[in-house]
């Protein structure tokens, strides 16, 4: 219920009259919300909440109305479920959260009067508290005063006194019962939002290319800057999922959109780009095989998976250095240094008049015989690809693949809506083979080393060795399915409504400005 | 939902203590926790100020008749929640015998609630006929409170004997001591006695103290008033110890 001005003490001095009544232990001071940065806990279940008060530390699950579904004591920050005490709290919660980080999403200050009604032999029959909270939000200076609430719950058993005090407050004291909005209404959250990778970057066909292509970059860059502290605070793997794409996408776009820029200009961002996806690798390749425990206690029998818990502490403890390298590397000078560059000439208004061939040529144009040129080395080099090719071709054709979708979604704005989505679907199905093809072998190869390596270091007991190897070998098998299934996903590229798709996508228009 | 199940063929040993604050620390631990009062003299309803009575009336919820939620009550604590006694369940041994499967009918009654609660604590009654039966099918674990003396240890061998006769056992049997006297020279030399005790102790020992006692006067379990003192740190590691093995148990079920 939403209490008007000063109304708070008023409403408490009336209800000690009206009912027997306990002011309950000691004020909660300081309360702090938690969720993963995709807030997991939002969607139906609320939100976690960490009280202190005189000392002593409560997490409490919060419905979406603001009632304690759940309560645990404990000291522990809240970070990834398993840092959490066992019991049936964490148990709840890792279904939900999974592998996310829990992260705070805001803290207020004040207090919350917690009131009890009593019956005649002192027993609770509801709970009433009393909020009164200040939130302040980083960047602002004078914090936030959030509206009183006076929120009333029952105790199980008890509707019938429950109904009488709601009646108290209603038609005694005027208050009007009302929605709160939930635990976090009106709150200034810590805004991490999570912005989709996915690509739209707004171009006009006729656009010159080496504005369109300094566009580009610059979507990209922002993406980079966006996820940049995520990932050196390490606060959830999916910021560095999105700061390495955005790597990964601007050297693609240096390498398939090149000749726009003078090519000192383009050599060298290649070169510092190549340098900085190389130092987010081994945490992202290590963050994977993290997710992906799970899966690999899944796929081996019931009996066996305690036998993988030592796996999961040899990969945390590679993670935690490799995490350390790579924040050391986004604070150094370097970086710093490559990033101010990039962001100085991508702002740098393009000169009138290039001399590079290709930057005054439409976008379109420009993209459009990239594009074909790619898929027609794809289409070459796949009819090629027999049952007795070996890997590194298929290899070949994933990397082409990824070249290829990376300019179809830079440039998706200026072609067919539907048909470059029809393409880029098509063409995701078989990047999907390529690619779980890659993964096992990659991953059976990595399981075979850090095998190796635990074994050397005496942390892997001989179960733990054994229970690998059976992975590795399930591994294997995938892949060899995989491999099986290539033929038809190329088919389904290599169709002939798909190659009539791409020529009528990027055939060349006499338009003014295209030569071809 | 893991039901323990407070339980000795002898009374007076604490097993409503034990089952009050055992529930109440589940509860504080993040677990919904509900207290089941089956003892007619309604020891555990009184310690959380409810009146031993079910609603509904105890042979119709039992039975199922009546929805068996509607006689729950909330306590003074969030997330613990208690089924409170009825005189009525003196009778809970004849009142089995009528049904058709006398056994299971406890089991049945507590699967009505697993989507509600995490754990379940019973105070049984002392005494070993159906209302007993069912409660061992019905219990994942018997904590079984054990005072040091000669008699209790009989008791105790008893149990184990009556278990052995039988096809349906509870989950698990963990006894601990209660009521230890240290001064006491016999009370010293039974838990020190390791190797001949019937069943496999748990290590945390209930010391005799006041504090016990003096959850009539507060109605309240013994963290609420004295959680420093001897007995409330003693049912800390008690409840940490259950807790530690209950975990423990689900992970190597899990990996059977």
């Amino acid at each position: 219920m939403p209490l008007a001005g000063e109304d708070g003490e008023r409403v408490l001095a009336a209800l000690k009259t009206a009912f027997r009544t306990c002011i309950d232990e000691t004020p909660v001071r300081r309360r702090v919300f938690y969720d993963t940065f995709d807030r997991r806990l939002a969607g139906d279940s609320g939100v976690l909440c960490a009280t202190e008060a005189a000392g002593q530390s409560d997490l409490l699950w919060l419905s979406q109305t603001g009632a304690v579904l759940r309560r645990l004591r404990t000291e522990r920050e809240p970070g990834f479920t398993w840092d959490l005490p066992e019991g049936p709290f964490r148990d709840a919660l890792e279904p939900i959260v999974e592998m996310r980080r829990l992260l705070p999403l805001a803290e207020v200050h004040g207090d919350a009067v917690a009131l009890r009604v009593l019956d005649s032999k002192d027993k609770t029959v509801a709970r009433l508290t009393l909020e009164r909270w200040t939130a302040r939000h980083e960047g602002t200076a004078s914090p936030v005063r959030l509206p009183e609430h006076l929120r009333v719950s029952a105790v199980r058993g008890y509707e019938k006194r429950f109904r009488r005090l709601l009646q108290f407050l209603e038609q005694e004291l005027g208050l009007k019962r009302g929605s709160s909005g939930g635990p976090l209404a009106g709150l200034p959250l810590e805004a991490r939002p999570r912005v989709s990778s996915k690509l739209w970057i707004p171009l006009e066909p006729g656009l010159r290319s080496d504005e369109a292509v300094k566009r580009i970059h610059r979507v990209l860059l922002d993406a980079m800057l966006r996820n940049e502290d995520g990932t050196r605070l390490d606060l959830d793997s999916e910021f560095l999922h999105d700061f390495r794409v955005a790597i990964r996408r601007t050297r693609g776009a240096l390498s398939q959109l090149r000749g726009v820029f003078p090519s000192a200009v383009e050599e060298h961002f290649k070169g510092e780009f190549r340098w900085l996806g190389g130092c987010t690798g081994p945490t992202r390749d290590l963050d994977v095989y993290l997710l992906k425990l799970p899966s690999y206690e899944a796929a081996v029998a019931r009996a066996a998976r305690p036998h993988l818990a030592p796996l999961r502490e040899h990969l945390v403890a590679c993670q935690r250095t490799a995490q350390a390298e790579l924040a050391a590397a986004l604070d150094s000078d370097r970086y710093r240094r490559l990033i101010e560059a990039w962001a100085r000439f991508l702002d740098q208004p393009v000169p009138r008049r290039s001399m590079l061939p290709d930057a005054g040529r439409p976008i379109r144009a420009f993209a459009a015989e990239r594009i074909l040129r790619v898929h027609r080395k794809i289409v070459k080099q796949g009819r090629r690809i027999t049952d007795a090719s070996p890997a590194d071709d298929l290899h070949d054709v994933r990397l082409r693949c990824k070249k290829l979708r990376y300019l179809m979604e830079f440039t998706r704005a200026v072609f067919d809506r539907k048909d470059i989505d029809t393409q880029i679907k098509t063409l995701k199905r078989l990047q999907e083979n390529l690619g779980d093809f890659n993964d096992l072998e990659v991953q059976a190869a990595s399981l075979g080393t850090m095998a190796e390596d635990m074994a050397r270091a005496g942390r892997a007991p001989v179960e733990t060795i054994m229970t690998m190897g059976r992975l590795t070998e399930t591994f294997e098998r995938g892949q060899q399915e995989e491999r099986r299934r290539f033929a038809t996903r190329f088919a389904e590229f290599d169709a002939p409504e798909c190659r009539a798709r791409v020529r009528r996508l990027f055939a060349p228009r006499n338009e003014p400005g295209e030569t071809q | 939902m893991t039901v323990v199940a407070c339980y000795s063929l002898k009374g007076g040993v604490g097993k409503t203590a034990a089952a009050v604050n055992l529930a109440y620390l589940s509860g504080r631990e993040g677990a919904r926790t509900l207290v089941w009062d089956l003892d007619p003299q309604g020891s555990a309803s009184f310690y959380f100020r409810v009146k031993p009575k079910m609603r509904g009336g105890f042979q119709r919820v039992i039975r199922r008749k009546k929805d068996p939620r509607r006689a729950i009550r909330g306590t003074d604590f969030q997330g613990l929640d208690l089924l409170p006694a009825d005189f009525a369940a003196r009778n809970l041994d004849l009142l089995l015998d009528r049904s058709r499967r006398p056994k299971r009918e406890l089991s049945r009654f507590l699967r009505a609630l697993r989507k509600e609660y995490d754990r379940v604590f019973i105070d049984c009654t002392p005494s070993i006929g159906l209302g007993a039966e069912g409660v061992f099918r019905a219990a994942d674990v018997l904590v079984v409170p054990t005072i040091p003396t000669t008699l209790s240890m009989e008791t105790l061998d008893r149990l184990k004997k009556h278990f052995r006769s039988k096809k349906r056992r509870p989950g698990a049997v963990w006894p601990f001591f209660s009521m230890v006297d240290s001064r006491k020279t016999l009370h010293r030399d039974i838990c020190e006695r390791d190797g001949s005790l019937p069943f496999k102790f748990l290590e945390s020992r209930i010391p005799y103290s006041s504090d016990v006692e003096r959850m009539g006067v507060h109605r309240a379990p013994v963290q609420t008033f004295a959680a420093a003192s001897a007995a409330g740190q003693a049912y800390r590691s008690l409840a940490d110890e259950i807790a530690g093995r209950l975990s423990k148990g689900r992970k190597a079920e899990s990996a059977a």
